[in-house]
């Protein structure tokens, strides 16, 4: 026993301290879903090898929290204020239980962690108030008929027996274990009912007896062979000719394959990961050699190197955050149905492009706003059967979610064929409410007028959902996708239908951008909207509003080549001092063509510094609704430039 | 005539866990514990490598879970024979891995008897 305890001491220890320092990244703000995963880990084994030791105190403790992780990760609840510091105490709990329980075999734990225990439960939100998550919804082993379907006919040669499998209710888990013996009985026949319900297995209720209906050609002996070493049974009783399994009786869907937080990576990759972290130490070897030799053209040659690992490592470690958007289909496909039948709406969702994959943050991300999106759509957009047969359209109202790459962004667009939105209304509701004037709506164009819905307390401060078929919420969607340097745009034709797109960045990490000066500083634009550089003379510059031109490039087929776009300075559209009067022969200035969201652009600087791939950190509360940045990225030397966001500077201008 | 001793291959992220399973089945002489894995990915991988006629396998792990690795391992071999070992609470993951495909389970903290019980009932099978 001495050997476990050791180990018990010394791997509890390294639990303890990898917990520790994950603990104190929670009270960052946002947490990561891996930190939450990985607490949970981390006191799930201590949990495990404490109740193997008999060390109950410890056990006790560390299962609360495991609880509570288990809610945090799976989302039912938010991160409590001042878990953090909460965790460090009950980390140094265990680790003084820990001590004890190291002192011997005979020593004892003093410390009685239950008050700590209940303080951690009480955070835990009871169980009606969480929506019952079982994990264990999915693919059925058999294909279960649906309610109204009966069960397949059974070939002449089967028969249909009737078992009742009762389990020791003193097992360890009974419901598990009943399980067990319907997959067993799957093996050999179809399992045609199922009472009770095998997700009922699961809940205390379940009082350790099943009825299992099995069609099958094998004989009574066969079942009897197959249950009879069960462990844990107590009761197996088969007849033949057990009733047809009633409709509903069908075992429901058993596992749930998605919504697992791994990624699954082949070896290969792995094996890939070392050779080239091999690589990348040989390379800082012979960089290190070269510095303390002082051989300047070795260390500029082996520091190339070092980033071409460096960037082949980057791009290989983004391509496994990658994840098709399939992913998420079928919770917008279960937000359709749920919020059509509680509106008595008719509604298909159709999703094209679910192929096209995403990073996993992008994607969590995204989940809501559409989430969001999806349910205006059918809420406020699609018409009710009658109405809609009123109108000439089909009944059933169609929303199509298409998904869509270009270059590093992905376009995400949803589009519905309900009554759209009434543009008199906003341009009302924006009068009424005091947020615009007659004369600053009568220059707006449609679809500014159609954003306006996306302005804080807009839409929620009167019944604008109504007129307007859009609404609540949509400034949340707004910010939460400005968040992710992603851009959103509205198209509405009112008795046709909505259309709302939204461009969201591949990857969240990093970007490809130019970095430019200005008079105001250092910013980065981002390269995947910039269509070309060029260099403008000065003398076309001036401090008004479009005072020069670029012709817009267009495809070779395109007709409308001679369309030209505005040029904006930025110090101008940052609101710092206009650039003064040129004088004749001044150098030329840079310019950086851009097209967002379909609408072009151009960004005359003073500067432009380079172009590289630049690590990007979100702004953060309150800076994050500064509109006209998506995001600060910090540079090489330590100084930070903050990222421009084209479409609203564009705006804003 | 004694059979040769069953090959296992033991699946925990824990080193307690693993030496303790290790223990209870070799102290039987009827098993031999031919390899070890800390994670569902080293699983997968040690199974196509060892073909072991038993795998112990922890449900939560980090790099690849149990479960997940239960399924990996049963598409590349459906004979495979996996036990899963479990912890209180767990029984909807013991219910997935059920319908995944694994034979048996173990619910921690456990007895070497439970063990013991829980194994020759599935290499009878």
């Amino acid at each position: 026993m001495k050997k476990y305890l050791d180990l018990f001491v010394s791997e509890a220890g390294e639990h303890i301290q990898a917990a520790g320092s994950e603990a104190s990244r929670l009270s960052a703000g946002l947490t990561p879903p891996d930190i939450l995963n990985s607490l949970f880990r981390h006191f799930h084994s201590i949990k495990g090898m404490a109740a193997s030791m008999g060390f109950t105190p410890i056990t006790t403790l560390s299962h609360a929290v495991e609880d509570l992780f288990d809610h945090l990760r799976k989302k039912d609840m938010e991160v409590p204020p001042g878990l953090s510091d909460l965790l460090m105490e009950v980390l140094d709990t265990t680790s003084a239980m820990v001590s004890q329980a190291a002192a011997g075999p005979d020593a004892s734990i003093a410390i009685d962690p239950s008050p700590m225990a209940a303080r951690i439960r009480a955070l835990i939100p009871p169980p009606g108030a969480v929506a019952a998550r079982v994990r264990g919804a999915g693919p059925p082993v058999q294909p279960a008929p649906g309610p109204a379907a009966a069960p397949p006919p059974s070939p002449a040669s089967e028969r249909q027996f009737r078992c009742l499998i009762g389990i020791d209710p003193a097992a360890d888990f009974p419901g598990p274990r009943a399980a067990l013996a319907v997959r067993r009985l799957e093996r050999i026949g179809q399992i045609v009912g199922c009472e009770p319900h095998q997700d009922a297995l699961l809940t205390t209720s379940f009082g350790g007896e099943i009825v299992v209906t099995l069609s099958t050609d094998r004989p009574e002996a066969a079942i009897r062979a197959c249950l009879n070493d069960l462990l844990d049974l107590r009761r197996l009783e088969i007849s033949e000719g057990g009733a047809p399994g009633a409709p509903g009786t069908a075992p429901p869907p058993l596992a749930d394959t998605a919504a697992q937080a791994t990624v699954r990576i082949q070896t290969s990759t792995l094996d890939w990961f070392l050779d080239s972290m091999s690589g990348m130490m040989a390379r800082r070897g012979a960089l290190a050699e070269a510095l303390r030799c002082r051989q300047v053209d070795a260390a500029t040659l082996a520091l190339e190197k070092l980033s071409e690992s460096i960037d082949g490592l980057r791009e290989r470690v983004m391509e496994l955050r990658l994840m098709p958007f399939e992913g998420i289909s079928p919770r917008l496909t279960r937000t359709v149905r749920e919020v059509a039948r509680r509106t008595a709406r008719r509604v298909s969702l159709q999703i094209t492009g679910a192929e096209v994959s995403l990073d996993r943050s992008v994607l969590e991300e995204i989940i809501d706003p559409l989430d969001h999106l999806l349910r205006n759509a059918v809420d406020h957009g699609i018409e009710l059967p009658t109405e809609r047969e009123l109108a000439g359209k089909p009944p059933a109202g169609t929303i199509r979610i298409d998904v869509s790459r270009s270059a590093d962004m992905v376009q995400v667009v949803v589009e519905d064929d309900g009554r759209g939105m009434d543009l008199a209304a906003i341009r009302r509701k924006a009068l009424s409410g005091g947020f615009f004037t007659q004369a600053e709506l009568a220059a707006m164009d449609e679809p500014q007028i159609l954003m306006l819905t996306t302005i804080p307390g807009f839409s929620t401060a009167a019944k604008i959902t109504e007129v307007s078929g859009r609404g609540v919420g949509m400034d949340v969607v707004r910010t939460r996708i400005e968040a992710m340097r992603g851009h959103m745009s509205i198209s509405s034709t009112r008795g046709t239908g909505t259309r709302i797109s939204m461009s969201v960045p591949l990857t969240v990490a990093v970007i490809d951008a130019f970095l430019v000066e200005c008079g105001a500083g250092l910013f980065a634009v981002p390269a995947g909207a910039v269509g070309s550089v060029e260099l403008i003379d000065p003398v076309h510059l001036r401090s008004s509003l479009g005072g020069a031109f670029l012709p817009a490039r267009r495809g070779p087929s395109d007709p409308d080549a001679s369309e030209l776009v505005p040029v904006v300075d930025l110090d101008e559209a940052l609101g710092s001092a206009p650039r003064g009067a040129s004088p004749p022969g001044a150098s030329p200035v840079p310019v950086l063509a851009y097209q967002v969201n379909g609408t072009r652009g151009a960004l005359a600087v003073g500067k432009i510094r380079g172009r590289g791939d630049l690590v990007v950190k979100p702004l953060g509360p309150p800076l994050e609704r500064l509109r006209r940045y998506s995001g600060v990225a910090l540079l090489d030397d330590g100084n930070l430039a903050l990222i421009l966001d084209l479409a609203n500077l564009a705006r804003s201008a | 005539m004694t059979a040769p001793p069953l090959r296992v291959l033991i699946v925990d992220d824990a080193l307690f866990m693993r030496s303790m399973i290790r223990d209870i089945l070799s102290n039987t002489g009827r098993f031999e514990v031919v390899g070890e894995a800390a994670n569902g990915l080293e699983a997968v991988r040690k199974y196509s490598e060892l073909k072991p006629g038993l795998v112990t396998m922890d449900i939560v792990m980090p790099e690849l879970d149990g479960i997940e690795a239960t399924r990996e391992i049963l598409r590349q071999d459906p004979q495979a024979r996996i036990v899963m070992c479990s912890a209180l609470g767990q029984e909807a993951l013991v219910i997935e891995s059920i319908s995944a495909g694994a034979r048996d389970f173990i619910v921690k903290p456990f007895t070497p008897e439970k063990v013991i019980r829980v194994v020759d009932n599935v290499t009878s099978r």
